[in-house]
């Protein structure tokens, strides 16, 4: 491979290295992007795009097991994490049978998906900005740990990132606790108006009315709010925004502003016409079948493709530093001509700066590998996820669920609150497919009345009518601390096949999360009360992240919101990167991803790390000038 | 795809009575053919037809009665430790579009092959029953639309 040297070199072609794609190359510098998935996974234009989306919606169709990482390719030479192989660890024996070691005590839940557009390829879509108290819990509540940033500095790049995803909602229904009216800007509104509730939701608000939790003295009234969300809907004629563009005299990256501007949904890679609007596949995770869900493919496609060049199936192995001066001289990757073999040649890269946005664990992984970047020794520390309790049973009425985007609406009053001195803070996603995620229905339902219920016929058909339209699920999603014992770290006798590292994860849940579970099935308790539901939550000894606490029992599974492994901090002490996303150690070293995040807060992060990563890309244009 | 194939006429009749769904309408799915072959693969020639007579029979013996019908299927099939889990599994093929693994005890003991648990083919996905009868489509397949899901489903039963 040619020894070219570029602008900046990015690790990872996921949602944060796109946004840096996009941004820098259109700023009129050369950029690098390493992708370690398959070549025809960053097909962009027309008929190769659509076939290897079709490759992966077939997969998807012939999967027995639909989780998240069923459609995509699992690659032997860049292993993705995979919940099925997700086991309860015994004593002090970890658990090697998935991509993961797992040394506990408690499984880390959550996986992520290595190809091109990254885990937003799986994702469900939610964007929900963090909440000011999010970024000082230790100031506010005790607790964790302050950002370097707050969530005002922050907004401006939140509205870069509504606009790049194209987010749907109603701005004057967004009322989180603990903000006021100028959380949003002024005159603010989202680029698409909001996707349509769920006739569920509607249910739930009905029957929620004039229903409060009393916690710790204090009178919450329930409400539910629509959740904004990465999906297209009905263009808003109020948005404006256009951008975000480089400012050259300025300094800075903004969006523009034109009242002649108007805003246009971007549909599939394959085809502009085709994704225009979600269209109720009730797919989204795993897969989007028109792409009307955002994936990063749409940014990467958008970039200035002059300016960009992309290598796929290129494994980063080690990011190479001149230990005199503490600079980063390249990128050595591991480029496999083949998936089904293990054969590969040894290139670098080379660039002015270099990023890695590999997500969360690959990330860390990386420099740890590398000896870089660690001076503070909190690489692959602090990794955090949301803990999520699912809580389901049957409605009184039918309300027809496996329909409609994973999630449309939410619970939010328990995203903030002085309870977060006690416990953890948590929101509450009503969750819009029945009982398929806690127990695989409907199939499992259908199974069970055949087998178990020695249903038949016409009876059979009834009584699965009857039954599974009632099915709902409720979630409710946990803020988990930064503790420096959860943590990523490498070990040589955990590699893959291609002589790369395996991440070895020790984790676990502290107090402060579960005691979150105990004030959450009290809430559960009365809603159910209220609504008159038929109570079908049950978690077993033998799920793989069970837990007891104060003799009860719980469950949880993952979010998919892996943060904390890299995190920005105020000195070198105790955090890998600064307010810039620069790493302490290394000038021209910079790292974007979830894994800058100090906390987590309880919204969906992704929305997060693309306002950082417009910010680190504004910060990288400025130390390239 | 003719039914003079008095074979997979029988199947279709079968199936018909377990499931629920008029001939014509499993017809309309056009998976018919592949579930009769998944069957095929799991039972030999010699059972399978002994599965039609049987069926056949039944059919003759209820005269159109309804109910008569529904307690011979029991009686007959469903209870048979022989043809029960057969019947069950050609039910979970309709509504599910995969084919489940059945016991090694029972194959053994009937001279039947055993086959993983496996989603027969996109198609077959695509055609379960199961979205239907709770009054919707399959995920990724089928898509009602923008906005169908902010009300109620509007479909005939």
């Amino acid at each position: 491979m040619t020894e070219k040297k570029y602008d900046v070199v990015i690790v990872g072609a996921g949602i944060s290295g796109a946004i840096l794609a996009k941004t820098i190359s259109k700023a009129g510098y050369k950029v690098l992007m390493l992708e370690a998935g398959l070549d025809q996974g960053m097909e962009l234009d027309s008929q190769k795009a659509y076939l290897n989306y079709q490759s992966y919606l077939n997969t998807y169709y012939n999967a027995n097991a639909k989780v998240p990482n069923s459609p995509y390719p699992d690659l032997l030479n860049a292993p993705s994490p995979n919940v099925l192989q997700y086991n309860q660890i015994t004593g002090n024996i970890p658990d090697t049978s998935g991509y993961f070691v797992q040394k506990g005590p408690l499984p880390f839940a959550s996986d992520y998906t290595r190809t091109p557009g990254g885990t937003t390829l799986h994702w469900l879509g939610t964007c929900l900005r963090m909440l000011p108290n999010d970024f000082r819990l230790k100031s506010a509540y005790g607790h964790g740990v302050d950002w370097p940033i707050s969530y005002d500095d922050l907004k401006p790049y939140y509205e870069m990132a509504e606009y790049e995803i194209g987010v749907s909602a109603n701005v004057e229904e967004q009322k989180y606790p603990g903000t006021n009216e100028n959380f949003f800007g002024k005159d603010y509104v989202f680029p698409m108006k909001k996707i349509p509730q769920s006739y569920l939701d509607k249910y739930f608000n009905r029957h929620l009315k004039n229903t409060s939790i009393i916690l710790d003295n204090q009178e919450y009234p329930l409400y539910v709010t629509s959740t904004p969300q990465g999906r297209n809907s009905i263009p808003n004629d109020s948005y404006k925004l256009s951008g975000p563009k480089w400012e050259s005299e300025k300094s800075r990256l903004a969006l523009q502003y034109s009242e002649s501007t108007s805003y246009d949904p971007v549909g599939s890679i394959w085809d502009p016409y085709t994704g225009q609007r979600c269209e109720g596949n009730s797919s989204c995770v795993p897969i989007c079948p028109v792409q009307a869900k955002y994936n990063a493919l749409k940014t990467i496609k958008s970039a200035n493709r002059k300016n960009l060049d992309i290598i796929t199936q290129a494994v980063a192995s080690k990011i190479e530093v001149d230990s005199t001066t503490g600079r980063i001289t390249g990128v050595t990757y591991k480029k496999y001509p083949d998936p089904n073999s293990a054969q590969y040649t040894t290139e670098v890269a080379r660039g002015t700066i270099y990023v890695v946005a590999a997500h969360s664990v690959e990330t860390a992984k990386l420099l740890l590998a590398s000896g870089v970047g660690n001076s503070s020794d909190q690489v692959g520390r602090n990794l955090m996820d949301h803990m999520v309790m699912l809580v389901w049973g049957l409605m009184p009425e039918k309300i027809f669920g496996f329909r409609g985007p994973g999630s449309s609406s939410n619970i939010p009053v328990f995203r903030d609150g002085t309870f977060r001195s006690q416990h953890s803070a948590f929101i509450m996603p009503i969750d819009n497919w029945g009982w398929n995620w806690p127990t695989g229905a409907p199939n499992s339902n259908l199974s069970d009345a055949v087998v178990n219920k020695n249903l038949f016929g016409k009876k059979l058909r009834n009584y699965i009518n009857d039954t599974v339209t009632r099915q709902f699920n409720l979630h409710f999603e946990f803020e988990q601390l930064p503790e420096a014992t959860n943590r990523v770290t490498i070990d040589t006798s955990y590699m893959d096949r291609l002589g790369n590292y395996r991440p070895v994860i020790e984790y676990n849940v502290s107090n402060y999360t579960r005691s979150a579970f105990v004030t959450a099935q009290d809430i559960k308790t009365q809603i159910f009360a209220k609504m008159g539901v038929y109570d079908f939550t049950k978690y077993n000894t033998t799920d793989s992240d069970y837990f007891t606490y104060e003799n009860t029992g719980y469950s949880f599974y993952g979010a998919g919101h892996l943060v904390g492994t890299h995190r920005m901090g105020f000195t070198k002490a105790d955090s890998v990167v600064n307010r810039e996303q620069r790493t302490w150690d290394h000038e021209n070293l910079y790292l974007v991803g979830c894994g800058n995040m100090p906390t987590l807060g309880t919204s969906n992060p992704t929305l997060t790390m693309a306002a950082l990563a417009f910010w680190g890309a504004e910060n990288i244009i400025k130390a390239l000038k | 795809m003719s039914l003079e194939n008095n074979s997979l006429n029988d199947f279709f009749v079968l199936s018909a009575i377990l499931t629920g769904f008029d001939k014509v309408e499993l017809l309309g799915r056009g998976v018919g053919q592949q579930y009769y072959q998944q069957l095929l693969e799991v039972i030999d020639n010699e059972m399978a037809k002994e599965l039609w007579e049987l069926t056949e029979e039944i059919v003759k013996d209820s005269d159109g009665n309804e109910e008569k019908l529904e307690e011979l299927t029991r009686n007959q099939i469903l209870s048979s430790p022989k043809f029960g889990p057969i019947a069950r599994n050609i039910i979970q093929m309709w509504y599910l579009g995969s084919w489940i693994e059945m016991s090694e005890s029972w194959a053994t003991q009937y001279g039947a092959k055993t086959s993983p648990t496996h989603v027969i083919s996109s198609e077959t996905y695509i055609q379960g029953l199961v979205w239907d009868v709770i009054e919707s489509h399959p995920q990724a397949a089928k898509q009602p639309g923008f906005a169908s899901w902010a009300h109620t489903p509007n479909s005939k039963l």
